[in-house]
This record gives C-alpha cells, sequence and structure tokens, in this order.
C-alpha cells in the first residue's frame, strides 16, 4: 500500500461507515434511509441481518458478491428457496413469493380442556406461545398481530384463549 | 380491549393487482386524539411518512419513480384531505395540512376513499377472534398474492388543483350531487385499478391504517 492509497482509505474511513472498507463492490453506497442496506443502482442490494447475508441483483452483482464472500469463509450460498430474518423464500416464474410457513408450522399447540371458562393451570404457556405468534406476526404476517397483542395482555387467561391462540392459523 | 388503536400497511402494487407488503403497523396513537377523525389523520400522516422512506429506498435501487397513492376509508378524513374545510377537532390539523400540501405537491399523488369492508389495515385494529371479526381483505390478499380494493371515490394531484367535485355529505357520508356545471366528476364506484403513468413500471406501493381504518397507495413509475 502506498502513501497515496494509504491516504484514500483513510479518507473513506472518515467518510463512511467502516463496512464499505469491506465491502469493495465497485459503485456499492450505503442507503439512505435504512442502515442494513447497501446498494449498486441498477445492479443490485445486499442486506445483512445478524449474521444472515441477502443479496439480488444482476448476475454480474451476485458472482461479485460470491467472490467477495468466499474471501471470509463464513457464508455457505443458498439459492432458490432461501430463508432470512424469519421469512422464507422461493421464487418462480410468477416472481418471488414470501411466506411464514416453517415458522407457523414449528409453533406447539396447547391443551383448551372444556368448558371453555376453565383456567389455564399454566397461563405462561399461553403467553409464550402468544410472544412466538407476535414473532411470526411481526415479521410475516400483520392480519394476526392484533391476536397475539390481545392475548399477551391476558392475566387471567382461560381454555377459551388457549382455544383461540391455537386457532390463529387453521391447521 | 382498549379501542384506541392505529396503524396502517404499506404495499408495493401493480397493475395486475399483485402486491408485495413492504411495512406495517399497529400501535397506540403517539398523542391524545379528540376524536375519530383525528386519530384517521395521525393514521394517514404516518403512513405518508413512512412511505415516503420506503420509496426513498425503491428509487435507491431501482432508479425509478415510484407515485404514492393513499387510502382511507374514513369519508371525513377524506373529505377534509381533499378540500379547504376546516376540521371540528383541532388536535388533527397538523396531520391536516401536511397531507393537503403532500396532495398538493403531488408527493402524495392520489388519494382514495374506500370501504371499511374492503380496507386490508382493518385487520390491524382488532383480533380475529372478536366478534364481529376484522374484515377479511388482509388475510385474503396474503393467501392469494392479489389486493382487490374497490375506490367510491379519489382525488389526484392533477384534479384536486383544477377539477370541480361533488364533495361528500359529512352529517351522512353520502356524496353530495355534482355541481351544476361540472362535466367531470372524479368519482368511481368500481374496482378501479392502478392508474398507469407515463412509463409506468407496473406496480405500486399501497399503505394502510387503522384508527377506525384507512389505507394509502403509490404507484412506481419510471
Amino acid at each position: 500500500m502506498d502513501y497515496y492509497e494509504y491516504n484514500v482509505r483513510i479518507c473513506l474511513a472518515l467518510l463512511y461507515p467502516p463496512q464499505a472498507l469491506f465491502l469493495t463492490i465497485p459503485g456499492t453506497e450505503l442507503s439512505s434511509v435504512f442502515d442494513t442496506v447497501y446498494f449498486s443502482s441498477g445492479r443490485g442490494c445486499l442486506s445483512s441481518y445478524v449474521d444472515d447475508t441477502l443479496t439480488a441483483g444482476t448476475p454480474a452483482f451476485e458472482a461479485d458478491v460470491a467472490t467477495m464472500l468466499r474471501a471470509y469463509k463464513t457464508h455457505t450460498p443458498d439459492h432458490g428457496a432461501i430463508r432470512f430474518a424469519g421469512i422464507a423464500a422461493y421464487a418462480d416464474a410468477d416472481g418471488l413469493h414470501c411466506h411464514g410457513r416453517p415458522y407457523t408450522d414449528a409453533l406447539l399447540l396447547l391443551d383448551a380442556p372444556t368448558p371453555m371458562t376453565t383456567p389455564l393451570t399454566n397461563p405462561s404457556a399461553l403467553h409464550s406461545l402468544a410472544a412466538q405468534i407476535l414473532w411470526v406476526g411481526r415479521v410475516a404476517h400483520p392480519d394476526v398481530l392484533m391476536n397475539a397483542t390481545h392475548l399477551v395482555s391476558c392475566r387471567n387467561p382461560s381454555s377459551l384463549d388457549a382455544r383461540r391462540a391455537n386457532d390463529t392459523w387453521p391447521s | 380491549m382498549d379501542k384506541r388503536q392505529v396503524g396502517y400497511l404499506v404495499a408495493l402494487t401493480d397493475s395486475s393487482r399483485r402486491f408485495s407488503l413492504r411495512h406495517w403497523v399497529p400501535h397506540r396513537p403517539h398523542r391524545v386524539c379528540r376524536g375519530s377523525t383525528a386519530g384517521e389523520l395521525l393514521a394517514l400522516a404516518d403512513a405518508v411518512a413512512a412511505c415516503l422512506d420506503v420509496r426513498q429506498l425503491f428509487q435507491e435501487l431501482l432508479y425509478i419513480r415510484v407515485p404514492l397513492d393513499g387510502y382511507t376509508d374514513s369519508a371525513t378524513a377524506y373529505e377534509l384531505v381533499t378540500s379547504f374545510k376546516d376540521p371540528a377537532d383541532m388536535s388533527g390539523k397538523n396531520d391536516l395540512f401536511m397531507l393537503r400540501r403532500a396532495l398538493l405537491s403531488g408527493a402524495l399523488a392520489e388519494l382514495n376513499h374506500v370501504h371499511g369492508n374492503a380496507n386490508p389495515a382493518d385487520a390491524l385494529s382488532m383480533p380475529t377472534f372478536y366478534r364481529p371479526p376484522p374484515n377479511t381483505a388482509l388475510a385474503d390478499a396474503l393467501r392469494t398474492g392479489c389486493l382487490r380494493t374497490p375506490v367510491i371515490a379519489y382525488t389526484t394531484t392533477d384534479c384536486y388543483r383544477s377539477t370541480p367535485r361533488p364533495g361528500i355529505d359529512l352529517a351522512y357520508g353520502r356524496p353530495l350531487p355534482a355541481p351544476a356545471g361540472v362535466g367531470k366528476v372524479s368519482q368511481q364506484k368500481t374496482d378501479r385499478p392502478p392508474r398507469l403513468r407515463q412509463g409506468t413500471a407496473h406496480s405500486h406501493l399501497a399503505a394502510a391504517t387503522t384508527g377506525g381504518s384507512d389505507m394509502a397507495t403509490t404507484h412506481p413509475t419510471a
């Protein structure tokens, strides 16, 4: 590294976030709106969530990203059907389809004894399920978000509330 | 359950009615709203502000212009934003002025009035096990991948400046008769597809709010 290049890197470090030094794809910028999205206009974008990285773009952009990530040996490429930040997605001729089914299928249902007015012996199980519904709802299912909000705030849940939690997604 | 609830949806849609949800927020109002109209205006203003962020990202990524359309199921909020009447409740006045300026300047290209039964943001206001339950517009849209929102009335930036409208009788919630001598009325009661603009990229972005319930939409153009 000569003196000129050293100075350029120092200027870059001052002007841009440190990630810019490691994101060596030409023309890539940090989005001015969302600070987890890097983009190259008209070519593609790259987003990170904890230890996952999601990219979308032209084949040339994808090749650049793959070359860059190979240098770190921390990522396993995943093409086609992917999971990222609580969303599962697959692509077909119609476009990209996103859903949360792997996560909704993993929810464990509660016992709901009759009559429906029976107090639950373990309210924390309901609250735990409500929190899981809340997480899935926040990421992929806004239609059931209010169910979770209501169930979490139940102080003396009954069997009816367990039934409501179980019925959030029809089996 | 506490009835104080506002929220909105932001979705990217296209002329074939496919849609992609970009953002949704149900929450308690950030400030006191003395009446449902102020809540509707607050939610609609929040929706437009969120849409501007999402639109900025699309413009950075794709280098295309993305028109923003707003949808509300509140006849009062629609009528206030698209006219120059003063609201009875002054607590929503800042939001109202912001929305009027957005519609006048073109930042909000279009404001639509939709029926509450078709507003997808209705699901953000109550749980599905309530009786009566929220409408199924959002659940249906997520299941089918298509969002259909029939529009009762709409006002665009252009006709807001220049075209007289019949308006809505706020006391009864029904359209007023068209003013005499008006040839074109910007009212339509069919399921209107998103309006294509010159050089459009066949997609558009939608945001919906609850507080009561409102909804806002945008289309991207090249």
